[in-house]
């Protein structure tokens, strides 16, 4: 029988057991790793990167998980703080001179072109996540959050730290601006 | 994404579908490097720290007692003080701006 996740928070947090936290890492790296694609226009090697220090912060940090939200939600939150401190930065560096997060993107796609062309099955994923990028990284959380994890409002305002209503603006305005960037690519398509 | 052929494009219907094809991201030693990395951090462990953060105020301190005129600096210091009301209202007042301001650093810095 697999233990739950507390158990392993428990030996975590009171023997300090990797093993444990190995386990937990297993568990959710998958979703983690996925939301994290669909949320950096489908940048592996960033959202890989901040998934790793996502597991890291929250394993120096477990002794603080409450266990009020669920393991998953505190774990978005801290991916969430981390996504926003990275694009803080690389926008920093981009009024310093330096590569911008969407040329260190397509620099990225470049390098990574033969690995594109071979997944077709993850191109419709992919393409979103694209077509995301160009929402603001709050409306890309909300709506991720909201519509691919299905969490409920209450949850989303918890995880980003904002209020209820915030959340729904988000999503509304998220969504109008998704279904227009949807729309000028696939009348792009078919001219 | 050329599946729609009407013009408006249901966002709904395009996460569900995007959900049920989640891929599964095989872990390929994503586990282990974080593992690894968390017992190279561990290595480190607080009373080394601490020791190393103590050896090196110990040398600082002594290069600073060797090169700096300590005798003449502790002349300059004066021998009595003069406590007013105002200067204790000051006092208590700069301890409670500093601690609003530490309460406000520590609840601001979520994880």
């Amino acid at each position: 029988m697999n233990p739950s996740d507390q158990a392993l928070i428990d030996a975590v947090v009171k023997e300090d057991s990797h093993r444990a936290f190995a386990e937990l890492v297993k568990r959710y790296q998958s979703p983690l790793r996925y939301s994290l694609r669909q949320l950096t226009g489908w940048n592996e090697a960033l959202a890989d990167d901040l998934a790793q220090e996502t597991f890291i912060k929250a394993h120096s940090a477990l002794s603080s998980f409450q266990g009020k939200a669920k393991f998953s939600s505190w774990l978005y939150r801290i991916a969430y703080n981390l996504m926003l401190s990275h694009f803080r930065v690389a926008r920093n560096r981009e009024l310093t001179g330096g590569l911008t997060g969407r040329e260190e993107q397509s620099l990225w796609l470049d390098n990574h072109h033969e690995e594109v062309v071979s997944h077709e099955s993850l191109q419709l994923h992919r393409d979103l996540a694209q077509s995301m990028n160009h929402l603001s990284e709050k409306q890309r959380m909300a709506l991720h959050l909201s519509l691919h994890r299905e969490c409920t409002q209450q949850e989303i305002s918890d995880i980003m730290s904002i209020p209820l209503g915030t959340v729904k603006t988000l999503i509304t305005r998220g969504k109008a601006c998704l279904r227009e960037r949807l729309a000028d690519w696939k009348s792009g398509d078919e001219s | 994404m050329n599946r729609e052929t009407n013009t408006d494009i249901n966002i709904d219907s395009l996460f569900a579908e995007l959900r049920n094809t989640e891929p599964c991201m095989q872990d390929q030693g994503f586990s282990t490097r974080i593992v690894v990395e968390l017992e190279q951090k561990a290595e480190l462990s607080f009373f080394k720290d601490a020791l190393i953060t103590m050896l090196f105020t110990l040398i600082g301190c002594l290069l600073a007692y060797a090169f700096f005129p300590v005798a003449e600096l502790m002349a300059l210091l004066p021998s009595s003080i003069h406590i007013s009301p105002m200067s204790l209202l000051t006092l208590g007042g700069s301890a409670a701006l500093a601690c609003c301001a530490a309460y406000w650093t520590l609840d601001t810095d979520r994880i």
